[in-house]
């Protein structure tokens, strides 16, 4: 059984709602489901308004108006830059650890 | 109003007033909606801490910390005699009578230089503004030591803890005490808001257009 990635870059709360909300806007509760759909990662509710304060004060992502108290989050194009800059390092990080575990 | 709705509000009152009022009703609404575990619980105590350290004003987490050093003191400090001692200690002045050991000493003066420049270099306001800072630091830090002088003024606790060398009449005095540490913390504070104006200064000429 694989292990739950809960330390390292894959786990980091920050990058998980970005890579979340690339699919399109959604709130809070969605984005917790979507987490532990997409990366196996069970976000607090705490730790995910946490990042999620942390993300609109960097203008990565931003609120839109509701009706409802929920309100969804949307990714801005900085905050997309921003993502997919991580995820090309992550790649690039990751083809190099796994060409090297191959054995020779 | 349910149990839960009493434990969810009582959550939310751990996070920063204007945080509640931005982030507030979604967080109740998932907080409401799935089962309250320790787990959970936990997450969101730690989390709404970790935001009230962040939105703190420096004043408040060093007056906190000098008011748990106070406390430390009073509760460790040998005999029940013996701690108001090492706290108070009388002066052969006219005003004031009585003086705070702990707010006297150098390392407060540098926890109040270190108030005054963190002051300066969050806000980027005037050397006054972390003078203030450091007033303010000095009075929540003598909130014991003032509990106490009102204790003894209300016959709470008798003066005589304070020791042979102090008199009846020292209520008062301890009460005092602490206001009379306050012009000093101002002009340490300051100085620190000054040391802050000082470190802050490299980044901005680093950050200015020259010719």
């Amino acid at each position: 059984m694989a292990r739950k990635p809960r330390t390292g870059p894959a786990a980091d709360p920050e990058l998980l709602i970005l890579a979340s909300l690339a699919s399109g806007p959604n709130h809070g509760y969605a984005i917790m489901a979507d987490i532990e759909t997409f990366a196996d990662v069970r976000l607090g509710p705490g730790t995910l308004y946490t990042a999620i304060t942390r993300l609109v004060e960097k203008k990565l992502i931003a609120p839109q108006a509701s009706a409802g108290r929920q309100r969804p989050y949307r990714l801005t194009a900085q905050g997309a830059a921003t993502l997919a800059e991580h995820l090309k390092d992550m790649r690039r990080v990751a083809a190099v650890g796994l060409r090297r575990l191959e054995p020779a | 109003m349910t149990s839960k709705h009493w434990v969810v509000a009582a959550l939310l009152r751990l996070y920063p007033a204007a945080w509640r009022s931005e982030y507030g009703p979604e967080l109740t609404d998932i907080l409401m909606s799935r089962p309250l575990s320790a787990r959970v619980i936990a997450d969101v105590m730690w989390n709404g801490l970790k935001q009230s350290a962040q939105a703190a004003e420096p004043s408040t987490i060093l007056g906190l910390a000098s008011l748990l050093a106070v406390l430390t003191f009073v509760v460790t400090g040998g005999s029940y005699g013996r701690r108001w001692i090492l706290l108070v200690e009388p002066t052969t002045k006219t005003l004031p009578t009585v003086n705070v050991t702990f707010m006297s000493s150098g390392y407060y003066a540098l926890l109040l230089i270190a108030c005054g420049c963190w002051t300066y270099l969050r806000h980027r306001g005037t050397a006054k503004q972390s003078g203030m800072a450091g007033v303010r630091m000095s009075l929540i830090a003598a909130i014991p030591l003032m509990f106490g002088g009102l204790s003894m003024m209300f016959g709470l606790i008798g003066p005589s803890l304070l020791g042979p060398q102090f008199e009846p009449s020292a209520s008062w005095a301890v009460l005092a005490a602490p206001l009379f540490r306050l012009p000093d913390s101002w002009l340490w504070a300051a100085l620190g808001g000054v040391l802050g104006k000082r470190i802050a200064r490299p980044h901005c000429d680093a950050g200015a257009i020259r010719p």
